[in-house]
């Protein structure tokens, strides 16, 4: 990949794969099985493929972005000398399975809502997985650190400067508020460093 | 077993369609009145439901299916009558300002409701004084309150303190849930109580009430 750190790039995102053990996991049933009236309805809403309409942006940032966006603090910067490249990334799987779900919950169906959530938290991870994999093979390096916002040192207003990093280039698919929550609200921004 | 406990047991075993079947032909009997229905059918049912939960014998998801199967028996109720909720446990609920997750909340609501309070919803992103000022005008019992991130959670802090200013008789105790939310924070910021999940929320409310 060609060093360019002032263009945010969109990369396709492959059909979403939804991992039907990880939802499971999520819905608490690691140690128990699930019982299969609700397995049934787990299986028929991992088959909703309509509910995602994915969007992936990746942009190579370094210290002064960082700095000019208020995120060059003490565990970036660690992490900074540890590694050759910095990119910043933010993802989304769109606001048709937010719409979807409240529709569940307001018509007595909250079980199929909750599923869709726990659904939609596993995709997001499909798509991180897919960027992490993009940005390895691109580069030819590997990640050794990421930085996510929530996390105890680099807390979730951050996600403000992950987003700033973007330059206003997402904004016609992601939003996001004074506090860091993006709009829509399944949505992910984080950096990942490289050696 | 009569018609009530029929309900009931409906409830429990998930059935929607039995609850269904069920409360129609209670109804159809002139002697059972929706509020009987909704008391010692549906609900009990939901205790009995919150008791397996509490024995580990269901899991969360388990018990959310029971409460769409006692929410959907609502719904018929309420197209035959109106379900009096005098002396239930009033609740104000919302997710509080920046903040627009609202999954946990809803499932915390709809578990209330299924256990007889009486529920209003003020949604997501509500500033303080909304939430406050509705509390009391309504004379809630409890206000409870969300959040799913850790730079909005602190905005649970405000509506106390903005509940703790006003000069009112009778004042709602307030429970915080939500991700980032712990037991700590909750004591930290003076919230009265804190819940894990939405069962437990339940459990709180009655406690929190029995200890006023």
């Amino acid at each position: 990949m060609e060093k360019d750190i002032s263009k945010t790039t969109e990369i396709k995102v492959d059909e979403i794969k939804i991992d039907q053990k990880r939802v499971e996991q999520f819905m608490g049933y690691s140690s128990r099985k699930m019982p299969e009236n609700l397995k049934e309805i787990m299986e028929g809403e991992i088959e909703k493929k309509d509910v995602f309409s994915p969007r992936l942006f990746i942009r190579e940032v370094d210290e002064k972005m960082l700095c000019e966006n208020g995120i060059l603090v003490p565990v970036v910067k660690k992490h900074l000398s540890d590694s050759d490249r910095v990119f910043s990334i933010i993802y989304t799987i769109g606001d048709e399975i937010d719409l979807k779900i409240t529709e569940y919950m307001s018509s007595n169906d909250m079980i199929r809502g909750m599923f869709l959530d726990k659904i939609g938290v596993v995709a997001l991870d499909y798509i991180k997985s897919q960027a992490k994999e993009y940005i390895e093979k691109s580069t030819g390096l590997n990640i050794v650190h990421q930085v996510y916002p929530g996390n105890t040192d680099f807390d979730a207003e951050k996600q403000l400067g992950i987003y700033g990093l973007f330059d206003g280039e997402v904004n016609d698919y992601i939003n996001i508020n004074e506090y860091g929550q993006m709009s829509p609200i399944k949505s992910v921004a984080f950096l990942v460093f490289l050696r | 077993m009569d018609i009530l406990d029929k309900i009931a047991q409906a409830v429990v075993d998930m059935d929607k369609e039995s609850v269904k079947k069920y409360i129609l032909k209670a109804i159809a009997d002139d002697s059972t009145s929706v509020t009987d229905i909704y008391q010692n059918g549906l609900n009990k049912g939901m205790s009995e439901v919150l008791k397996l939960y509490d024995e580990k014998v269901y899991f969360l998801p388990e018990v959310v299916v029971c409460a769409d199967a006692l929410n959907e028996g609502i719904s018929i109720l309420r197209e035959h009558g109106n379900i009096d909720k005098s002396g239930a446990i009033k609740v104000t609920m919302a997710v509080v300002e920046g903040d627009t997750h609202e999954i946990g909340k809803n499932i915390v609501k709809i578990m209330m409701e299924a256990s007889g309070f009486d529920v209003v919803d003020l949604g997501v992103n509500q500033k303080s004084e909304d939430i406050v000022n509705h509390a009391l005008d309504n004379n809630s019992d409890i206000i409870a309150l969300s959040s799913m991130m850790t730079s909005t959670m602190k905005n649970m802090k405000n509506v106390i303190d903005d509940l703790n200013q006003k000069d009112h008789s009778n004042k709602p105790k307030v429970i915080i849930g939500g991700a980032p939310v712990s037991e700590n924070f909750a004591k930290k910021i003076g919230a009265d109580g804190y819940s894990e999940n939405a069962p437990k929320a339940v459990e709180l409310v009655r406690s929190v009430i029995n200890s006023k």
